[in-house]
């Protein structure tokens, strides 16, 4: 997609109201040029007593009864003004309105279609993603496209209206003196223009320097205990005032810049109104024009100078845009995962694995090889094996997170490529080495991917997690908040409150990826009889360190370097030389009791 | 921590004087550049009322009159004369408000972060350190803005209104009367609407912070998103979130949009008013034609400083909150600070005595002492310890036994409840907290390093040490070698919060800066955990040969690191549990037996499944 047609598909709907805006801000600039005129005539034809010579002014009094009428009864012509200004807000009005309606739809969509891309993404972009960056993005990016939309777009049309239609009619008054007043436009604009374009380095340093006044500032107070072991106060003190002064300065310098530009860009407005009130001068003395036209004159030379110096400074912001939507259009690039194609079959907890070798996109070698084994619907497996052997690589192919590069893998028969990726989700209950909790309360915790649990459901979902008691002892309970604003729990708390979010989902098949490692032995235990007592029939796979958690599986797996070295049950692995042997030896010698070590 | 901590909620409905009244006493301190702005600025408003003076000349004498040409010259210097003073004027008064701006923003925020480095240890732990960098950097930065150039604009505007006021009082003052007739109702719409528009703007800003919020999560949770299938209820929900910013936000453009109109609606009042009555009296001859067109040029001029004004006043009130919690920073006791006396002998934290400072030998005792974070959960009751000078004593429990607490105590991070701590058989609180720091040397598990080169970090334990003794120090930890395989050698940058280097590394150099410092008495908290085999051996060497004759604490979870010290205590619930050298704590069989047997253990299973790095590096 370009940009251009970024900026489109979003314009989509909202055109018809784009063309209302055109329409309001042009029939307000009209308006506005022509209450000087009427101006001009109250104050020219009907109070000075000047004599009317344009045919479409004698017109105009007549429908009041001549000038005579209006003179007689000048509070018609205070309802003139009245009359006109009326029209003037109401156009006012609508053009703020239509600002505001025209910017907030298409920052909503685009913020939903940013969000809904971003969650589709396949799980690879997220394993690399610069969250901050994209962050980033989604925020102040689209915060620049509002900004611009919001009031540049009608102050552009404004600007350039307003200039046009206020030339044509100088032009029509008098050629020689309309073009004296527009001599100075173009170096206005251009001058605003390269000024702006050339403040935008002296933004950033000054930006960048407020950047190292904060990193200085964090690494002191995360550093506090060094600061204060060493007594370095007076130094910190002494390098913060170094980056304060710096920023101070290079904003200062910015703003001194700043305004250099606002007393030029004066120096030329003024100007150009005296080069016109000098010109008109003799103009009117030697009765080119009358003293309305002088009015007019003067009027509109106000009216030009002022937003047409604003236009070299929405030119400037709209290249700022331009690059916010480049930004915005580089994460719309970024290829999203298919969810809702393939089959929707019946998925009963039946897994086969043969000789699947997979590798990652980026990867040189293959993290799995030949991986070929069982499961049986309602079976226990445990998996078993070194860091970096491939476990979670096992599973993650098993829910479709990744795509096997070779061999296949079948779910109660049926071919894994082929299946439904939503489908195969909503069947698979996983739960990861390191979960993610929401800043939401714990029960809305547990039951997001089943909102209709009823609190009941939620507890016992809880206390088969074992954290059922851990939740009763905050304040709230179930209602306790995570995360910033609410309490902040141990990794392991974590991993019982995902364990329980998982379960709550009944479904056939269950993965623990290492999930149980930041809890002891105990509760690991009680989880896994809770477990096997509720779910009868249910597949479980389970990575783990512990032999502890292996050794009641009906299947323990051990990977090594992406292969499956050993295959069997507690027992038989027991009695064959091996990784499993070892580790279970070792584990063996631990002393009761002294597991709660860190 | 961020749990206990809880912001103060902060009341804009009305203005504070009190609070306003501080802030600018401070802001008037700044007499010699507030004098330019002021003068400019006054200059400017008047510059503001001679300009439609000169046009009305320009029509009444050389238009209407047909006046003689040759005062051209003089009308037209005037001009251009008036036209440089303006451009002088709007660049003399931009600069110097900038500079304000930026002086109020500099001294505050020095002045805050002085009060930090006096802050106690127990502030930054109940403070989080996102409210304070918040309050460092935006808190400021809106505050100084407004308080420079709002302020500034208010004067302008008063002026402004007060002069055209008196020119057309005292030019006409039944066609001032005209104009000025709308002013209270102006100024009733106005604060009316700013108000509105004002609280729209905040609820606007609320929900922006809940987007921003969610698409953080959106990202960071993608994996558990993915996992359990939740994309359409993630999508649902955030659609309900930019919904409500849309109609909020339109809202709140609406009422903005109404605003205007109405302001400007009165000042076509006015001039309506002014064409009609003026108009009337022109007519029979009592009005100048001129004076007409100069009032309806006045009162066009005179709205806009008004309307400005209610904007101001709106604005105040929203920087109040900023204004409130930076003061809450500025005014917070400092609970932890040496007597009176001992500063006058020492003197402060920024201002130290160090000629006074007495030498330290090392012997450290704890005297009854009793401790607790909180009151309801005691950490050290009764505790007594004395340590000889030279002795290496070794720190060993489970996470809460009170450990940690131990070392803080001796830093004096905290002090005591009840009891003494003393260092070579004076109690540390008489005398100063730089007396005791300077002596120290502390190395931390998760070394913390300062953005720089690894010169400048080693550097930080003796600041005047040459090139030759950082080095040195670099050396005896064995971190040379690594160092001079970088490219830019000591000048290499360690990057953020030394995030260029690997733990191991950021280690060494933690230790090579405690080294350069000589201090008397070392610290080394869980220093050797999370490093390879290798590394500590390294250091394990260095503590042996660097800290021989120092009295040194050492917390560690690698319990085979600390089988040499000559002391090991094993702290279990605030007591002292088992205390004796490796060999006879583990014919004790006891507590620190089952503790090392595990680990012993523990280790070659994860030399077995490869598992380097520890849980809680992991989760880093």
């Amino acid at each position: 997609m370009t940009i251009n047609q970024l900026f489109m598909k979003y314009l989509k709907g909202l055109r018809l109201r784009m063309a209302s805006l055109f329409v309001v801000v042009i029939s307000y600039v009209s308006l506005t040029l022509i209450s000087p005129l009427l101006f001009a005539f109250l104050i020219d034809n009907v109070i000075n007593g000047a004599s009317i010579d344009a045919s479409w002014l004698i017109w105009y009094s007549n429908l009041f009864g001549g000038v005579e009428s209006i003179r007689n009864h000048l509070w018609l012509a205070a309802l003139m003004i009245i009359g006109v200004n009326l029209i003037i807000f109401v156009l006012m009005y609508f053009r703020g309105h239509l600002n505001g309606v025209i910017s907030e739809r298409f920052v909503e969509r685009l913020r939903n279609d940013l969000f809904d891309h971003l969650q589709l993404m396949p799980y690879h972009s997220h394993v690399n993603a610069k969250s901050g960056d994209l962050i980033q993005r989604c925020t102040s990016d689209v915060d620049t496209i509002r900004r611009f939309l919001a009031g540049q777009v009608s102050e552009l049309v404004y600007a350039i209206s307003i200039a046009s239609i206020a030339m044509f009619i100088l032009l029509q008054i008098n050629l020689r003196l309309a073009l004296i007043a527009m001599i100075t436009l173009p170096i206005l604009v251009l001058f605003a223009y390269f000024f702006f374009k050339r403040m935008q380095a002296m933004f950033k340093a000054s930006d960048e320097a407020e950047g190292e006044l904060s990193t200085v500032l964090q690494e002191n107070l995360s550093g506090t205990r060094v600061v204060k072991a060493f007594n370095r106060e007076v130094h910190e003190l002494a390098k913060f005032d170094v980056k304060n002064r710096n920023y101070k300065n290079l904003t200062y310098k910015l703003i001194e810049l700043l305004g250099m530009y606002w007393a030029t860009s004066d120096l030329i407005v003024l100007t150009q109104i005296f080069i016109v009130v000098i010109f008109g001068i003799f103009a009117a003395q030697n009765g080119e024009i009358t003293v309305g036209q002088f009015f007019v004159f003067l009027s509109y030379e106000s009216m030009i100078l002022w937003p047409i110096r604003n236009v070299g400074r929405i030119l400037s912001d709209l290249g700022k845009m331009l690059v916010s939507l480049k930004r915005l259009n580089e994460i719309f690039d970024e290829s999203i995962e298919d969810l809702a194609s393939g089959d929707v079959v019946d998925v009963k907890g039946d897994i086969v694995f043969d000789h699947v070798r997979f590798q990652y996109p980026d990867g040189h070698e293959p993290v799995l090889r030949d991986v070929s084994f069982t499961i049986k619907k309602g079976e226990t497996v445990a998996i078993l094996g070194p860091t970096g052997s491939g476990k979670s690589s096992l599973v993650h192919l098993l829910t479709r997170l990744y795509e096997y590069t070779d061999g296949s893998i079948q779910l109660n028969g049926h071919e894994l490529r082929t299946i439904q990726k939503a489908h195969i989700r909503q069947n698979i209950g996983i739960v990861l080495q390191e979960p993610f909790l929401f800043s939401k309360t714990i029960l809305e915790n547990i039951r997001v991917a089943k909102p209709n649990a009823d609190e009941n459901e939620v507890k016992r979902a809880a206390e088969m997690a074992s954290v059922n008691r851990v939740i009763h002892e905050f304040d709230l309970g179930y209602r306790t908040l995570v995360g910033e604003k609410g309490v902040t729990l141990s990794g392991g708390q974590k991993q019982r409150i995902a364990i329980a979010r998982t379960i709550l989902s009944d479904t056939p098949i269950l993965i623990f990826d290492d999930s149980l490692s930041a809890v002891d032995a105990h509760t690991d235990e009680r989880i896994r009889t809770a477990l096997k007592d509720r779910a009868q029939g249910v597949t479980t796979l389970i990575i783990t360190h512990r032999i502890l958690s292996a050794m009641q599986a009906d299947k323990i797996i051990v990977l090594e370097n992406g292969v499956i070295s050993q295959l069997g049950t507690h027992q038989s692995l027991l009695e064959e030389e091996g990784l499993y042997k070892r580790i279970a030896w070792i584990q063996n010698q631990m002393i009761e009791g002294g597991d709660s070590l860190e | 921590m961020s749990e206990h901590f809880e912001e103060q909620e902060f009341n804009t409905d009305h203005l504070d004087t009190h609070l306003w009244r501080r802030i600018l006493k401070h802001f008037f301190s700044y007499k010699k550049d507030l004098t330019i702005i002021f003068v400019s600025m006054i200059s400017m408003a008047i510059i503001d009322i001679i300009f439609p003076f000169l046009n009305k000349t320009a029509i009444d004498f050389f238009v209407l009159a047909n006046g003689d040409l040759k005062q051209l010259q003089p009308f037209g210097i005037a001009y251009i004369v008036l036209i440089i003073l303006q451009a002088m004027v709007v660049y003399v008064f931009i600069r110097f408000t900038g500079k304000i701006e930026m002086q109020f923003a500099y001294d505050i925020r020095n002045q805050a972060f002085r009060k930090l480095q006096e802050q106690s240890f127990a502030y930054f732990d109940k403070t989080p350190q996102g409210w304070i960098m918040a309050r460092l950097t935006s808190d400021i930065g809106r505050l100084a803005d407004i308080v420079s150039w709002s302020i500034i604009d208010l004067v302008w505007g008063l002026t402004l209104i007060l002069g055209v006021s008196t020119v057309m009082l005292v030019v006409n003052w039944k066609l001032a009367l005209m104009v000025l007739v709308v002013v209270p109702f102006l100024a009733y719409i106005s604060i009316i609407f700013q108000k509105k528009i004002l609280n729209r703007y905040r609820l606007t800003r609320k929900i922006n912070s809940k987007i921003t919020a969610a698409y953080s999560e959106g990202i960071l949770g993608a994996k558990t998103t993915k996992t359990m299938g939740l994309e359409s209820k993630q999508s649902h929900d955030f659609k309900a979130l930019t919904q409500d910013m849309k109609s909020q936000s339109v809202k709140a453009a609406i009422l903005s949009a109404a605003f205007m109109p109405m302001v400007m609606g009165l000042g076509a009042f006015s001039s309506a008013m002014l064409i009609w009555l003026g108009g009337q009296e022109v007519l029979v001859g009592t009005l100048a034609f001129g004076t007409l067109v100069l009032f309806t040029q006045y009162a066009a001029q005179f709205f806009e400083p008004l309307r400005q004004i209610a904007r101001l006043l709106a604005e105040f009130q929203m920087a109040q909150a900023s204004a409130e919690r930076v003061l809450s920073l500025l005014n917070a006791d400092i609970d932890l600070v040496d007597r009176a006396d001992v500063i006058a002998r020492y003197g402060s934290i920024l201002d130290p005595k160090e000629a006074e400072y007495e030498a330290i030998r090392g012997d450290v005792s704890f005297e009854h002492v009793d401790f607790y974070y909180k009151k309801e959960e005691p950490v050290l009751t009764d505790f007594s310890l004395d340590v000889f000078a030279g002795q290496t004593i070794a720190l060993v429990g489970e996470t809460g036994s009170g450990k940690s607490t131990i070392v803080n105590l001796i830093c004096r991070f905290y002090e005591p409840k009840a009891g003494h701590i003393k260092v070579d058989g004076i109690d540390i609180q008489d005398r100063s907290l730089g007396w005791l720091h300077s002596n120290l040397g502390y190395v931390l598990q998760a070394p913390h390093l300062f953005s720089g080169s690894i010169m400048e970090n080693i550097r930080y334990g003796k600041l005047s040490a040459t090139e030759e003794e950082v080095i040195e120090a670099a050396k005896r930890v064995s971190a040379h070698d690594f160092i001079i395989q970088m490219e830019e050698g000591y000048q290499s940058d360690v990057g953020e919060g030394g995030g260029r280097l690997s733990t191991g590394q950021k280690q060494l150099i933690s230790f090579a800066r405690a080294i350069l410092a000589n201090p008397s008495i070392f610290i080394l908290d869980e220093a050797s955990s999370s490093i390879d085999t290798e590394t500590e051996h390294i250091i394990q060497t260095a503590i042996e040969s660097v800290l021989k004759d120092k009295t040194t604490f050492i917390i560690a979870h690698r319990l085979s690191t600390i089988v040499n010290a000559d002391r090991i205590l094993l702290i279990d619930k605030g007591r002292i549990a088992e205390d004796g050298t490796h060999s006879s704590l583990m014919r004790l069989k006891g507590q620190y037996y089952r503790l090392y047997t595990n680990q012993f253990n523990e280790e070659r299973q994860n030399e077995l499944l490869n598992i380097k790095e520890s849980n809680e590096q992991r989760q880093l």
